[in-house]
């Protein structure tokens, strides 16, 4: 009898069914067994900020796995040396996704940053904390939008001209480089974000 | 190549022209408080939701248009690809708040 999913799955190139079964496999094991022995939800939290600021950290790390896939693809790519395209085409467009779902909660997270009493009032009333919000997060915010062009444009690359782009080593500098700069873009808001959070979380 | 791909520069070109929009905005919102205050489109994200639609707005309108205004046209791919990418270091030196900051403070001053 054929199974309609594994069959698909089967016919995909390797890599990509191999990755999707384990990352969805290892997740739900992972989940499943820390719901049942342990109380998950306290490392959440309880307020509503802190679900909100919990899905940003999540997009973050996910748009972080799945950036790292497509950069490394990219590099394959750069060098004139891929033989996984479809893949690469398929994790850029993904890092887009996350990206923009990132952005997203960003912005929806910085309302309870900027509120009385949040991190941001923290960090600008405390004597030598003033910087943390001046300078880093101020750069955080703004090199964040950053990731979404690098990553959109490459993605519209290398939809648009498919495997044509591998004859071509400006074509293929133009398709991998701003995936590049976009996962240094993400890279230097991930840090920050998670630095800051660690010395003041939303509550 | 340049004819074989000739709307990759105009992909990369409007968002290499996000960036500078969002550095002037930025520092035109840290010398002037009304525009600072006008760009304030909802309270609780502050001055930033105003950046931040400047940014996209520029973005997403320049690449239509530099697209239907260059498709047809033999662009050096290499040069234009340089010039993103000099423009992208440009663009993420004037985020870094102590260089606009102080930019922001010379156009005050002066």
């Amino acid at each position: 009898m054929e199974v309609p999913i594994v069959s698909r799955l089967m016919r995909m190139e390797p890599s990509l069914a191999v990755l999707l079964v384990v990352t969805i496999g290892a997740v739900a094991i992972v989940g499943f067994v820390a719901v049942v022995t342990t109380p998950v939800g306290m490392l959440v939290g309880d307020s509503f900020w802190e679900y909100v600021s919990a899905f940003h950290g999540l997009g973050a790390t996910v748009f972080l796995v799945g950036s790292t896939i497509a950069v490394y693809l990219a590099w394959r790519l750069y060098v004139g040396e891929i033989r996984a395209f479809k893949d690469l085409k398929v994790m850029a467009a993904f890092s887009t996704v996350m990206s923009a779902f990132t952005i997203g909660f960003g912005n929806w997270i910085y309302i309870a940053y900027r509120s009385t009493g949040g991190p941001r009032s923290y960090f600008l009333e405390t004597p030598g904390l003033e910087a943390i919000h001046d300078t880093f997060f101020e750069f955080k915010e703004f090199i964040a939008l950053f990731t979404l062009p690098m990553f959109l444009v490459s993605t519209f690359i290398l939809w648009r001209y498919g495997d044509s782009l591998v004859k071509s080593k400006e074509a293929r500098a133009a398709a991998s480089v701003p995936l590049l700069l976009g996962w240094v873009f993400l890279i230097m808001a991930y840090t920050l974000g998670a630095a800051i959070t660690k010395l003041r979380g939303v509550g | 190549m340049d004819v074989a791909h000739p709307t990759a520069p105009t992909a990369e070109a409007p968002a290499a022209l996000k960036f500078p929009t969002g550095a002037i905005v930025n520092i035109a919102a840290d010398v002037d408080n009304g525009f600072k205050n006008a760009i304030t489109l909802n309270a609780g994200i502050g001055p930033y939701s105003g950046k931040e639609l400047f940014m996209f707005v520029a973005w997403f309108v320049s690449w239509p248009v530099l697209h239907f205004a260059l498709r047809k046209r033999d662009l050096k791919l290499k040069r234009w690809f340089g010039v993103f990418l000099a423009g992208t270091l440009v663009a993420v030196l004037l985020m870094w708040p102590p260089i606009f900051g102080a930019i922001a403070a010379a156009i005050k001053g002066g």
